[in-house]
């Protein structure tokens, strides 16, 4: 799973490296309106819908929040 | 409508209405430090109906418009209820892919909204190793004594439906993180830029050159103070899509689209002055 979400986020955002090991939200590499489309592509990509509470910029710092923040919603690992 | 106290009640209510629905309509992509603001200064207000939940933001003598909606026909019904009941200045940003914003757009216009202006996001990634001009040693922070001049030049200059202008309270935010770069001579402010910064990534909020300091080079020394504090960064940006004069401009400077526009609409019938091109 987790290439799978390096694979989307590289194409909402090309020019960065999502492999590298640090906080995404922090260093600038997504944006809110990159988290938006990234919620949307996430919904799409695994019949869920991640619940409005969740849309937290902490949940999107990383591959492992992005990943608990699937399992949560019921995507198996 | 009813103030808004807290930000839990947002999500709350945001969660509630997402819950077993994929396909939610929105134009609210709450900002956790700006909804502690609006809330902080009772600029906030919330209207509820069964499927869709409005937020109004008081700025100056109008209201920002926000939505989420489970609902595109309740939606539809409250939007002209809104506009029908409700005699104040409303203004709606819809913000999405140009490919597909229409969609959305064309429910605004059969409720009454208008087009009012749009813009269009560009974007430019700096290398590392990019040869930049050399930085003008002239370029400093505004200081807080700044504010309220600032403020005056956003007020003359920019328009206020379409700009999202910062009070005064915000410039002094922004000043104290040093967001904002200016180029003075011994009297005036001639030209200032605004924006964020983060590590892998920068945010192109304000750029203007006071009229009487047009042509002697201040944009350029601003810009190239602010593209070597971005190299290896991306710097992203929102122009009026009609401002051909500037886009021409940016594209020299090696900005390109990436898709994004922002569609500013409004409920009453009122045209777009261009004023700082």
């Amino acid at each position: 799973m987790n290439q799978e979400i390096i694979n989307i986020l590289q194409e909402i955002r090309p020019e960065f490296d999502f492999s590298q090991n640090i906080n995404f939200i922090e260093e600038g590499m997504l944006d809110s309106f990159d988290v938006v489309t990234l919620v949307t592509t996430l919904d799409e990509k695994y019949s869920i819908s991640i619940d409005g509470m969740d849309i937290l910029p902490e949940n999107f710092a990383s591959i492992n929040s992005i990943v608990a923040l699937l399992i949560k919603n019921g995507v198996k690992s | 409508m009813k103030l808004v106290e807290n930000i839990q009640s947002i999500y709350k209510r945001i969660s509630d209405l997402k819950e077993n629905s994929r396909d939610c309509l929105t134009n609210f992509y709450p900002n956790e430090e700006k909804l502690d603001y609006w809330i902080k200064k009772s600029i906030l207000f919330t209207k509820n109906t069964k499927d869709t939940v409005f937020y109004f933001r008081k700025d100056r003598d109008f209201f920002h418009l926000y939505f989420y909606s489970r609902n595109k026909l309740d939606l539809e019904q409250e939007l002209k209820i809104i506009n029908s009941e409700l005699t104040d200045i409303f203004i709606v940003d819809y913000i999405g892919n140009e490919s597909n914003i229409n969609i959305m757009v064309d429910v605004l216009e059969q409720c009454g909204f208008h087009k009012y202006i749009m813009y269009k996001r560009m974007k430019k990634f700096i290398n590392a190793n990019e040869i930049l001009p050399d930085v003008n040693q002239d370029i400093s922070y505004a200081d807080l004594e700044d504010a309220p001049i600032i403020f005056s030049m956003f007020e003359n200059n920019f328009d206020r439906f379409a700009e999202q202008l910062p009070t005064i309270d915000e410039l002094e935010i922004a000043i104290r993180n040093r967001e904002i770069i200016v180029l003075k001579d011994a009297i005036n402010i001639a030209g200032i830029l605004i924006r964020k910064m983060t590590p892998k990534s920068s945010l192109w909020m304000f750029f203007l050159v006071n009229k009487e300091y047009r042509n002697k080079k201040i944009g350029s020394k601003l810009l190239s103070f602010y593209f070597n504090e971005c190299k290896d960064k991306r710097i992203t940006m929102m122009v009026l899509a009609n401002n051909y004069n500037a886009i021409n401009i940016y594209k020299h400077y090696g900005f390109d689209f990436d898709g994004i526009v922002d569609q500013i609409m409004t409920n009453k019938n009122i045209q777009y002055e261009p004023r700082n091109n």
